[in-house]
């Protein structure tokens, strides 16, 4: 058997071409009418379907940008109605936190103090500031004689004696509200922090010019003073910084990515011309999916512009398998147009198959709850639909129009039948290998720590990544939660039963390990009171009466500087407080349980004042845990639909069920390998499962459909069904997997570890998934023969091979 | 929010004042300019002296003050105030502020000296302590109350505050005005500048741009409502503050003005305070 086939392996010729399949014979007078008129009228067909696509196209132009975390939440979120209400009442938290580290270890000099009293006035003229924060200009009231002075640390360093500066030291050094914030323990880094108050239409500009200003500024201080190094962190850096290395990427790492991949296919398929066709057939496809974007008002965002390289992978699937089809049969001998015709017939229906059962998988991600993975769904859905309809229809008239060789001899030199010859004569060996190996990988992936944290996202090349570091190193936390806590009973916050419980609370904040700072106006109050009875160490305390609080708040409201008002910690109708507390760098989920271990303790010891925590920290933090879950469960939905689809089209219950093991174990073992070698993902591992999900499917789906046609309709033997399918659709298989493996592998590169991670994920993907088909694959399938075929007998009665 | 209506307003003196810049950037040789310069900071200080004249001599006054602060969900919290002031000859005026609503507040009493040069003196009563304290504060720049006005806003507005430029002629509210330009003398103002707007026939500041430490315009004050006290005195009884910045937004109401009540030299002393309420 094996010696009939080795010389005259059962290659799909015209005599057998067609799905051949029963459960789309139906469908054949429609393909042979479309197919003939596509080879017809090639040119009209190029030009009527490219003229559709441009005006699908112009969508695109209509096309903006999102920003924000709005867009990640559904309106009636707690998490998103907590933080709009923190952010309405108290400001946003927008910031630029100047992080200056003194090398010689002590922030407090002349000479470094006149650069940090230079630095915190020149913050104030930062584009968008609001309020700026030091060690320098922070107030501290302080009592002479019948007078209260209320009045910066420090304006003026330059008439500072040392004596002066050590009593400024210590002072700095014992107040809650600036060591761990501000300032650290040993007073060698100490921070400058300004507000922002950034107009979210026109945010993107306004974050560049506050940065620009900020970056001017850092390197002007360090400059004057050779002592003081300055780094820059807060959420305008993390913003600036993720558009700065995306636009990197997508300026330099994307087109590369591009590139490899067309030269590969150029190489692979021995044809530049294919590759050429390839571009336009790509471009194509993602004008109509972000034209149907554009025209549809969706917002593009950090999740759906993924959405064109999905589209790409699967025009590039589309396009190999047709090229792949067509030079075969060209290079066999066979007429242009006819090898064109042999091409379309034998793989219109598998791409068809593949393409809408894709694009079905991803809308389902519309059950998602986050508006952003729902859009992408949709455009890659219609961006898939369009790699379809331009591969059959403008294609064809392109590989008319264009001069391909038609020299015998050249074949795409994979040596697919020998590859088959391997697999079978090691079949066990290979079926209980992988079987094993597989098993023991995935039963890593529960030990995988989801994670996603923006500190985490940038690479030892970005200063940011410095900076953080520093903060959470050296100076405090690089992370917040704010509690807006509400008066008792909707009355006043100078009620002393209230702040006795909001002190309790901040007392417990204090101790535990990962805060580092608590910022509270009970401090401020306590001092006050101290100060108003002639700084008297034992009224260091809150004030005992409604009256006495109110009074306090009032004294302290008209005294402060612009800029350095009560308005971020005491709301305008005085009903409410904001605490802040300052967290070491904590993983998503570590964040999100401290907040629950917090809204916990409240509720059980001050349930009078229970409150959420809230804040962009822990928005991020919410935000990557759900886009990670969200894409995860979406893409096992969509697989587990495709298979559905599967089970109708073939109408075999059981191929559906055996397209699961090609559909879903390529990912899992990536992600088992990425348990075992690395640990922690990001939100990374999201986009992997969607941006692979078209080309697993596309692997399996033809797989499957070749192999089925073969044992079924041509009534091979399962082990020379697997050979027919190797010939068939192996070579196409392996070239659209090589080259897109490679091209994403071109991210490993970025110094966004979203995108490098994502990058080096998809590659393995992709990678795992076509090992599996090969060699894994295979021997499942001739194992479960007996299982998945019971009716042979009658098929061979029904459908005699030809 | 409640902005559209104002930026409609604000839009054509806007237009205005930057096609006036062009012109003049154009059209002046930089002599020119600086003789300009010179005439106008003339002009400006001479109508804020104007202005000022045409105040003198009321002698004191009192008024009810109600400030309404809305906040989000359309919320307006009200705090009551009694303001005394008293004229002082050579220097600036002697003010003080009693309150009588939010109730934890009432009879807490501010006295504020101002001065034409120096820093103002402020003295401040808490009834819950009973004691009279000093309250030395050289930037009060901060708002005052929460509100969107800052302490410096409501102080004495004493020509010698600031530095003066006559911006040019306009229309504001139906009455032609000068547009005066006045930068605050103490460094520690919290703006940069701000623009001014007084009719013309009666010298009232109808509107202020207030620019803030870098040069960004930050809040508009309007006033509104005049009335005529004493055949001379101009008070308006609506002043509202929007700040851009923020978009939130302040109104005082005043009423029931009183002019020459006959308070004397000592109801405003420190010591007075105690017995304000």
């Amino acid at each position: 058997m094996a010696s009939l086939f080795d010389k005259r392996a059962p290659r799909p010729d015209i005599a057998h071409v067609g799905m051949g399949d029963k459960g789309a014979t139906g469908l054949m007078p429609a393909q042979d009418r479309f197919i003939n008129l596509i080879l017809q009228y090639p040119l009209w067909m190029l030009t009527i379907n490219a003229a559709l696509v441009a005006v699908i196209a112009i969508g695109a132009s209509r096309l903006q940008v999102e920003t924000g975390i709005d867009i990640f939440f559904a309106d009636d979120d707690p998490n998103l109605l907590a933080q709009r209400s923190l952010d309405e009442t108290y400001g946003r938290e927008d910031n630029i936190l100047f992080i200056v580290e003194a090398v010689n270890g002590d922030i407090f000099t002349p000479e470094n103090l006149i650069s940090l009293v230079a630095l915190t006035l020149e913050a104030w003229q930062m584009p968008n500031s609001r309020r700026v924060d030091s060690v320098t200009n922070y107030l501290y009231p302080t009592v002479d004689g019948d007078d209260i002075i209320i009045a910066p640390l420090l304006d003026k360093a330059a008439q500072l004696d040392t004596a002066k500066i050590s009593g400024i030291r210590d002072l700095a050094l014992s107040e809650d509200a600036l060591v761990g914030r501000l300032l650290s323990s040993d007073a060698a880094v100490t921070g400058v922090n300004v507000s922002l108050n950034l107009n979210l239409r026109e945010k993107a500009g306004e974050v560049d010019e506050s940065v620009s200003f900020a970056r001017q500024l850092a390197a002007q201080i360090e400059n004057s003073n050779s002592n003081l190094r300055v780094y820059l962190a807060g959420w305008a850096v993390t913003e600036q910084t993720l558009a700065e290395v995306t636009t990197e990427d997508s300026s330099l790492l994307i087109p590369v990515l591009f590139v490899v991949v067309l030269v590969l296919l150029a190489f692979l398929l021995r044809s530049p011309f294919a590759s050429l066709c390839t571009v336009i057939v790509i471009l194509l496809s993602i004008a109509v999916g972000m034209g149907f974007a554009g025209w549809a008002g969706v917002g593009l965002n950090s999740v759906n512009v993924s959405a064109p390289t999905i589209i790409m992978t699967l025009a590039v699937a589309d396009c190999v398998h047709i090229f792949s089809a067509f030079l075969r049969q060209l290079r066999e001998g066979m007429p242009k147009r006819r090898a064109l015709e042999y091409g379309l017939r034998d793989t219109l229906y598998p791409i068809a198959l593949t393409s809408v059962t894709t694009a079905l998988g991803f809308l389902s991600m519309n059950f998602s709850d986050s508006p952003p993975f729902a859009q992408l769904g949709n455009v890659a859905a219609v961006g898939v639909l369009g790699a379809l309809w331009a591969s059959v229809t403008i294609l064809p008239g392109l590989i008319l129009l264009l001069p391909f060789r038609t020299k015998e001899g050249v074949s795409t030199g994979l040596p697919m039948d020998g590859l088959a010859r391997f697999v079978l004569s090691h079949q066990a060996w290979l079926r209980w290998g992988f079987t094993a190996s597989i098993v023991i990988i995935v039963s890593f992936i529960p030990r995988i720590d989801l994670n996603d944290d923006p500190s985490g996202y940038f690479s030892e090349a970005i200063p940011l990544y410095h900076a953080i570091n520093m903060i959470d190193s050296r100076l405090s936390g690089s992370q917040s939660i704010h509690y807006s806590i509400e008066a008792i009973d909707g009355e006043s916050i100078s009620d002393p039963d209230y702040l006795e419980q909001v002190a309790k609370f901040v007392n417990w904040l204090r101790e535990q390990p990962e805060v580092t700072n608590v910022e509270s106006f009970t401090d401020t109050l306590k001092r006050l009171n101290q100060v108003m009875h002639d700084n008297s160490q034992e009224w260091f305390r809150l004030p005992d009466s409604n009256e006495m609080a109110s009074q306090y708040v009032l004294l302290y409201e008209i005294s402060v500087p612009y800029g350095q008002d009560v308005t971020h910690q005491i709301n305008a109708s005085k009903s409410a407080l904001k605490i802040s507390a300052t967290v070491t760098n904590q993983q998503s989920s570590g964040l999100i349980a401290f907040e629950e271990r917090t809204r916990l303790w409240l509720e059980e010891n001050t349930p009078d004042i229970a409150s959420r925590g809230t804040g962009q920290s822990l928005s991020f933090a919410n935000i990557g845990l759900r886009n990670i879950h969200s894409m995860l469960y979406g893409s096992l939905v969509a697989i587990i639909l495709i298979s559905i689809c599967l089970i109708i089209a073939f109408r075999s219950i059981k191929f559906g069920i055996v397209s699961l093991i090609p559909n879903l174990f390529p990912a899992f073992v990536t992600l088992g390998l990425w348990s075992i070698f690395v640990g922690e993902v990001n939100i990374a591992a999201s986009v992997v499962f969607s941006i692979t999900l078209g080309i697993i499917v596309d692997d399996t789906t033809h797989f499957l459909v070749r192999y089925r046609q073969a044992r079924l309709i041509h009534s091979l033997s399962a082990e020379d069904a697997i050979r027919y399918t190797f010939n068939s659709v192996g070579g196409a298989l392996v070239t659209t997997s090589v080259a897109l493996a490679a091209g994403f592998f071109v991210l490993v590169a970025s110094d966004f570890s979203v995108n490098s991670t994502s990058g080096l994920l998809v590659a393995l993907t992709i990678f795992m998934a076509i090992l599996l088909d090969l060699l894994w694959l295979p021997t499942l399938l001739i194992k479960a023969d007996r299982w998945l075929v019971q009716r042979k007998p009658d098929q061979d009665q029904l459908e005699a091979p030809v | 929010m409640t902005r559209s209506p104002y930026l409609c307003r604000c839009a054509p003196a806007l237009l205005g004042v930057f096609c006036t810049f062009a012109v003049l950037t154009i059209a002046n040789s930089s002599e020119r300019q600086a003789h300009g310069q010179s005439d106008a900071a003339t002009k400006g200080l001479e109508i804020a002296k104007e202005a000022s004249r045409r105040d003198d001599g009321f002698g004191d006054s009192q008024a009810l003050l109600t400030m309404a602060m809305t906040i989000q969900g359309g919320q307006t919290i009200n705090r009551e105030m009694r303001q005394k002031v008293l004229e002082v000859e050579g220097d600036g005026d002697k003010i003080m502020m009693v309150f009588d609503r939010p109730r934890d507040l009432k009879g807490t009493a501010i006295l504020t000296f101002t001065h034409k040069r120096e820093p103002d003196e402020q003295w401040v009563y808490l009834p819950a302590l009973k004691r009279v304290k000093r309250i030395s504060s050289a930037d009060r720049s901060g708002p005052f109350m929460g509100s969107e006005f800052a302490y410096e806003d409501l102080s004495s507005q004493e020509v010698e505050k600031y530095s003066y430029l006559y911006l040019r002629d306009e229309e504001w509210d139906g009455q032609l005005c000068f547009v005066v330009e006045r930068t605050p003398i103490d460094p520690n103002s919290g703006y940069t500048r701000q623009i001014t707007w007084i009719d013309q026939q009666e010298y009232r500041p109808l509107r202020v741009d207030y620019y803030d430490r870098k040069n960004e315009l930050l809040k508009t004050m309007t006033a509104s409502n005049f009335s005529q006290y004493l055949n001379q005195y101009w008070r308006p009884a609506e002043m509202v503050m929007y700040n851009h910045q923020n978009g939130k937004q302040t109104s005082l109401l005043f009423s029931d003005y009183n002019f020459r009540v006959g308070t004397r030299e000592s109801d405003f002393t420190p010591n007075a305070l105690t017995r304000a309420r």
